[in-house]
């Protein structure tokens, strides 16, 4: 038998040089992550698609080496976003890698609807894990990485790292992302588009575009009718133009301007948006009523539009009038002074100025800038119902615009409110031009108000005042995070001004539209006592408050109790 | 499976097709003559499914001029940041931009990491995102593809080639359900990829030992014979 030894030996020596490399080894990877640093609830849809914009709107790009000397067998990648995303799920990926081989796997994130439902900024983690190698020599490589989520209302302007920033246009490289807010499909804006078609315009004729995109005049006459007839439905509920909030974030490498957009739905609801607002909602009604709905931005302001066979038409859709804004225009007003900034417009692309677009919602839609969808909701239905008792007066005529035009500014209509309340003499004419604050808790306010971002950092929970400018009324805003239930976040509110030197009393005061309202007095170092109504509701990640305050040892106004009752 | 050429054309003509302004200019630009805008793409694949590029684009007088006003004749490095933001899933490298103003030529070259997606057993897969594409076989591993593409209001013609790596073999070309066309080939997997040190010995020591086992066998029956 010894003569077979050393075949035998030869045998199993050359079977584990050719099995080692298999057995021992998996190959070995060299793996590289470029996580995004922001995602925007509302371009959930933009973020499942690879096809949009070259597929930058991704989650993270992982670039995997194989270092090793042998080949990667089995290579997986998965990945899970906690509270979004809860199961592992598989990134395509190539299952093989040749020794020295690269390759780029990119994660397009499949969030849920649900995530729409996100009215609040915060910080996420994503897991990613790699997998690869047989299942004698399985190898497991874990990583993760934070990145700021924003809340569905928030838009972020630009992508652009900072160091690679060098156009104007370069903060401004996702405005293609407000086709995503557009609300065509909205449940509510639906039903608001519906009750527009039926009471404003009576019905619509049937347009048509001939071969070669030629319109004849009727069409044209047609479209340039609903487009009014959607202008006309925002002024006859006295909806108002007003300020939303905006500023200028980090998220990693980019400085970026942001802005908290009110949806259609709460444009519609509120009765109040800013000109992109006004904008959307305009477009959303037109393409929810199939007209080919455009956007036309253009530095610090928007407008809506229509593309009709070659053509555009354009109507300025703040013309509603609002703080700061002058007159109400007349439908024909705004569709005149629209087509005038169009063509001032156009004459800006020719000249190359910078800060032009045009969003085409249909081509947008078609190159996967998906509008999100969104729930139905009875309570919203039944303020577009309220809202729509005013379109039983159909179009507004021209005198009647007239009037409105001729009434006092609204700072005018501010004050002679309170001193209505102040003499107990009520006059129905004057009114106050209210405006309409959209968040986790919504309610309006006098559009003459100021409004102040973070006005005391020593007491950071107070995120947002908006003052009257005779200081006789606020409202405050407070946010605390991390808090389990009301009563605590109330307690910590008072122990927050307790340390400031502000005693603060309270008491439990019933329940209103869901939010939990507590009564109270805030007495400040020089014994100046003031009135207050909080309402509090838990939000994700904590509480938020909102406290209608009145003046300095005064009872509360005609307008703090308007406010008061448009807490919701 | 990734997908390459329209994500490459077109940001190749973003900042190659200067002539035009983009869709956002509603201005009466006069077209251009199709004829006289042409591109040229020369894709050479390498056996771990990378591809140097080269594009090159020869420009009248005209569009000469206009082409000096634009971010790769004034800033190549902005115009290799867009090609990056507009190749999200892509590793682009090694770019680089030559002119040649007498023959008013400008050619840019750049290597793509993983443009094609391997398989395992030396099965690769390549996917152009073109929809119905005019495809054409030059050789046995160079294809050609040929179609225009619009920007703003000029019509580009651009011409498309592929070369597959010096090993490989079989290369084919289907379409998915979408129309869209698909190279496979084989390459740098299979049989070539086990010629490696440790296979090579393992097998000596493998023949070796059968050697020796046979010579033993034989040895043995010779002395049973002789007894």
């Amino acid at each position: 038998m010894k003569k077979y030894l050393l075949p035998v030996v030869l045998l199993v020596a050359g079977v584990a040089f050719l099995l080692v490399p298999y057995l021992f080894s998996s190959g070995t990877i060299e793996l590289k992550i470029q996580p995004a640093s922001v995602i925007m609830p509302a371009a959930y849809k933009v973020y499942a698609n690879p096809d949009v914009a070259g597929g930058r709107y991704n989650l993270f790009k992982a670039i995997i080496k194989n270092t090793g000397s042998s080949e990667i067998h089995n290579l997986k990648v998965q990945y899970r976003v906690p509270k979004y995303i809860d199961d592992w799920t598989d990134v395509p990926a190539q299952s093989n890698l040749l020794p020295g081989q690269v390759a780029v796997v990119t994660c397009f994130p499949v969030f849920n609807q649900s995530i729409t439902e996100k009215n609040t900024s915060s910080k996420e983690k994503a897991e990613v894990r790699f997998y690869y190698g047989g299942k004698s020599n399985p190898t497991e490589q874990d990583e993760s990485f934070s990145f700021d989520m924003t809340s569905v209302n928030d838009i972020v302007f630009s992508d652009v790292k900072d160091q690679d920033k060098a156009y104007s246009s370069d903060g401004a490289t996702n405005v293609a992302l407000y086709a995503c807010m557009v609300g065509s499909g909205d449940p509510i804006v639906k039903y608001y588009a519906q009750q527009v078609q039926q009471k404003v315009l009576q019905g619509e004729q049937a347009a048509a575009v001939g071969m070669g995109g030629n319109v004849d005049e009727k069409t044209v006459a047609e479209a340039i009718r609903v487009m009014k007839g959607v202008y006309e439905a925002t002024a006859l509920t006295k909806m108002v133009y007003s300020e939303t909030s905006a500023g200028i974030s980090q998220f990693g490498d980019v400085t970026t301007s942001t802005e908290h957009i009110r949806l259609p739905r709460e444009v519609v609801t509120g009765n109040t948006g800013l000109c992109i607002e006004l904008a959307l909602l305009h477009a959303s009604v037109l393409k929810a009523a199939g007209d080919h709905a455009v956007i036309f931005l253009k530095p610090g302001h928007a407008f809506p539009g229509i593309k009709l066979g070659n053509g555009y038409y354009a109507l300025e859709s703040t013309g509603i009038g609002g703080a700061g804004l002058g007159s109400i225009m007349t439908a024909d007003q705004a569709y005149e002074t629209g087509m005038k900034e169009l063509n001032d417009w156009y004459a800006s692309i020719q000249k190359g100025l910078p800060g032009y677009y045009l969003l085409d919602l249909e081509q947008l839609s078609d190159d996967g800038y998906k509008e999100m969808e969104l729930k139905d909701d009875q309570y919203l239905r039944q303020k577009v119902d309220q809202l729509a008792l005013n379109f039983q007066a159909g179009y507004t005529q021209p005198q009647q615009q007239q009037q409105q035009q001729q009434q006092p500014q609204q700072n005018e209509n501010e004050e002679t409110a309170d001193n209505n309340n102040n003499n107990n003499n009520t006059n129905t004419n004057n009114t106050t031009t209210m405006a309409t604050h959209s968040g986790n808790i919504n309610f309006s306010y006098p559009a003459s108000w100021v409004k102040k971002s973070r006005p005391f950092p020593q007491l950071p929970i107070l995120v947002t005042t908006f003052s009257s400018p005779n200081k006789k009324g606020a409202v405050e805003i407070y946010q605390i995070p991390g808090a389990t239930n009301v009563d605590q976040a109330m307690n910590y509110i008072q122990q927050s001004l307790t340390k400031l030197g502000v005693q603060v009393r309270y008491a439990a005061d019933g329940d209103q539209n869901g939010l939990t309202r507590y009564t109270g007095t805030s007495v400040g170092a020089q014994g100046i006592s003031y009135r207050w109504e909080g309402f509090l509701r838990a939000v994700n990640g904590g509480v938020e408050c909102v406290v209608v305050g009145g003046g300095p040892n005064s009872p509360f106004t005609a307008i703090q109790q308007q406010i008061m009752a448009t807490v919701n | 499976m990734k997908i390459a050429y329209k994500k490459l054309s077109g940001s190749i003509l973003i900042i190659l097709c200067l002539l035009v302004i983009t869709s956002y200019s509603y201005s009466q630009v006069t077209p251009e003559d199709p004829t006289s805008l042409v591109q040229e793409f020369t894709v050479n694949l390498d056996k771990l499914g990378n591809a140097t590029m080269v594009l090159t684009q020869k420009m009248n007088a005209s569009q000469w001029t206009t082409f000096k006003t634009s971010q790769v004749y004034t800033d190549p490095s902005i115009a290799k940041r867009d090609m990056e933001r507009s190749m999200s899933t892509y590793v682009i490298d090694d770019f680089k931009r030559d002119m040649d103003e007498m023959n008013r030529q400008v050619t840019l070259t750049l290597k793509v990491i993983s443009y094609a997606q391997y398989k395992g057993n030396g099965q690769w897969s390549l996917k152009i995102d073109s929809k119905n594409p005019q495809v054409t076989k030059l050789t046995d591993k160079a294809y050609m593809i040929t179609g225009n593409a619009y920007m703003g209001n000029s019509l580009v013609q651009q011409i498309f080639k592929i070369y597959f790596p010096g090993g490989a073999s079989d290369v084919t070309q289907t379409t998915d359900e979408f129309g869209k066309a698909i190279f496979t080939y084989n390459a740098g997997g299979g049989l070539a990829s086990y010629i490696k040190w440790n296979n090579i010995v393992g097998i000596i020591l493998i023949l070796a030992a059968a050697f020796l086992f046979i010579k033993s066998q034989q040895q043995q029956k010779y002395n049973t014979v002789r007894v």
